[in-house]
């Protein structure tokens, strides 16, 4: 039941977190990656049928505010980093793919 | 040619009504000028921590109660990632596993017939910004301009189990869903606003089979019409293809209300994975059982026990005890008139007839209705005591909803008021029995059919101010007896 990555992964996993590997990346991350893996896979000896899942680490519970409107940034502060500012709009190069 | 059953699920996105974002406080406030409703917490600016906004936990419990859902006193947020401009921090903070509301129940009327729609699931979350695309639609679109203002404005998303059956099935339950919470008050359900949005997912399997088919999931769907025409296209479409022997791919499709047609649509988020994770900023939603019971107790009369009560309390039938508790505020509205007038079908009449026709062609809602219910109870007792007549009334109306005058004033101003006098009516008689002897003779030989056309002459010449009930008895003891 060993895993093995292959470079088909390897790219999918990378378009996926939208990095860019180098072709020595390429060439040596399926293996390494095969490896981290085959680490995690000891857990998978564990019996866990009876231990109900840990959702959280800790014991806190989360802590909520009233439902109070606050300043909001001004206008000019929140578009000043923006690389293309359009009418107080960010604007961004089109969203849909272009076919293949 | 085989039968097919159509299988439909829904997703709702409803915003919830709150003054501030679900983590930040930030105005939630509609059409305000582009990115100035925003914070280094809504634009996901690096250090930025997240605290929710309790009125948002008690809005999802409440959509919860009036969906008969089970409320999850545990449940957690979860990051959902995915690259789009909309989305400023790369993952929207939603419920993955643990979502606050489970495994509740719409019931809906289709074709007479009671039907339960499952719901699988009601989860929060926070809405992304919003893009708006350069050029005709997102398909041809040069550019597209990111407002935040909407990003982290509370949301819940309601999923249902794949009951539905058909596209119209489909609408009328969105319709219920509408009611349900706006009646609870959750959301303001604008659909134009995009506060309500609903993605449909389809397949079609051969009939009396299990396997599901393969789906598609369809979204732009901007009104509930536009809902169930997608949804009629989608059958269609699938239909031909199974039935040519071809292959369902599974795909988001894109509706395009001006072609009446569904499109694939290629984006970025396709076959995405989503790579789910606790959010580490934010601990656990713990409920107790106490806070629940609260937030139950608070809820209104819903839609289905308002309407037997209707027909109940007040005999009507059920076709009228669905249209008036269609909105909260029109069952108000009924209400408030029944309790000055007395008789409740005759309102349900009008309000049903003549209020809402007025209302539907001048596209305006019961709440902004220019005349009150205390304004058409004075109107319809004038019609109960005979004061005016049924048709007159109508246009006494039309003239309360124009000018904003009083039923009174205008039945004064105009001499509408009803003429029961006797004497009166005598006067108006003998002249149209002088002036129409064929009609007054065929009567005489027993063919009554002519009273009718009597009754409508002197119903002319007192331009409907004549009584008509009086008249028809003083011609048919004039000529009868």
């Amino acid at each position: 039941m060993k895993q093995t990555m292959t470079l088909k992964d390897i790219q999918a996993l990378a378009e996926t977190a939208r990095i860019e590997l180098t072709s020595a990346e390429k060439a040596v991350f399926p293996e390494e990656i095969s490896v981290i893996m085959a680490l995690a896979e000891v857990f998978d000896e564990v019996d866990v049928g009876s231990v109900s899942p840990t959702v959280y680490p800790l014991e806190q519970s989360i802590s909520m505010r009233a439902d109070e409107v606050e300043k909001s940034l001004p206008h000019e502060d929140a578009v000043a980093n923006g690389p293309d500012v359009v009418d107080g709009y960010f604007r961004v190069p089109r969203i849909i793919e272009e076919d293949d | 040619m085989i039968d097919w059953d159509v299988v439909i699920g829904l997703e709702i996105h409803a915003e919830l009504l709150t003054d501030s974002k679900i983590f930040c406080g930030c105005s939630t406030v509609f059409g305000g000028v582009p990115n100035s409703q925003v914070c280094p917490v809504c634009m996901g600016l690096p250090g930025a921590l997240p605290v929710l906004n309790s009125r948002a936990v008690d809005l999802a419990i409440k959509a919860g109660l009036a969906l008969k859902c089970t409320i999850n006193e545990f449940s957690k947020f979860d990051r959902k990632h995915y690259f789009y401009p909309d989305l400023p921090k790369a993952y929207q903070v939603s419920q993955d596993d643990l979502p606050i509301c489970g495994n509740g129940v719409v019931e809906i009327s289709f074709e007479g017939s009671p039907r339960s729609i499952g719901i699988e699931r009601v989860h929060m979350e926070e809405e992304a910004g919003k893009s708006i695309h350069a050029g005709e639609s997102i398909m041809s679109s040069a550019y597209s301009l990111l407002d935040y203002n909407r990003a982290g404005i509370p949301l819940i998303e309601i999923v249902t189990k794949p009951d539905i059956r058909s596209p119209e099935e489909a609408r009328l339950f969105l319709e219920k869903l509408k009611t349900l919470l706006e009646y609870t008050e959750v959301s303001d359900c604008k659909m134009e606003e995009g506060s309500l949005r609903c993605d449909a997912n389809i397949s079609l399997k051969p009939k009396g089979t299990d396997a599901f088919g393969v789906k598609a999931e369809i979204k732009n769907l901007n009104s509930f019409r536009a809902v169930q025409r997608a949804l009629e296209f989608e059958v269609r479409r699938q239909k031909e293809i199974l039935e040519n022997q071809g292959t369902i791919v599974p795909e988001t499709r894109h509706w395009d209300e001006a072609k009446g047609m569904t499109f694939s649509m290629r984006t970025k988020v396709d076959a995405a994975d989503y790579r789910y994770m606790p959010d580490p900023n934010l601990y656990p939603v713990r409920l107790d059982a106490a806070k629940i019971e609260t937030i139950k107790n608070s809820l209104p009369e819903l839609p289905d026990a308002k309407c037997k009560r209707f027909i109940d309390e007040y005999g009507l039938p059920a076709y009228d005890g669905e249209v008036l508790t269609g909105s909260r505020a029109l069952a108000d509205y009924f209400e408030k008139c029944v309790q000055e007038v007395g008789d409740a079908k005759l309102v349900s009449n009008w309000v049903m007839g003549e209020i809402l026709r007025w209302l539907n062609a001048h596209n305006m809602q019961i709440e902004d209705s220019p005349v009150g219910p205390a304004d058409l109870a004075k109107l319809v007792k004038l019609v109960q005591g005979a004061e005016v007549s049924n048709i007159i009334a109508k246009d006494v109306l039309e003239e309360m909803f124009v000018s904003g005058k009083s039923a009174e004033q205008i039945i004064d101003e105009q001499g509408l008021r009803q003429v029961s006098d006797a004497g009166e009516l005598e006067k108006m008689i003998d002249k149209v029995l002088e002036d129409h002897p064929d009609p007054v003779n065929d009567v005489k030989s027993g063919k009554l059919q002519a009273v009718g056309f009597l009754v409508g002459q002197v119903m002319k010449a007192s331009k409907g101010t004549a009584n008509p009930k009086k008249v028809n008895e003083i011609i048919r003891a004039r000529l009868l007896d």
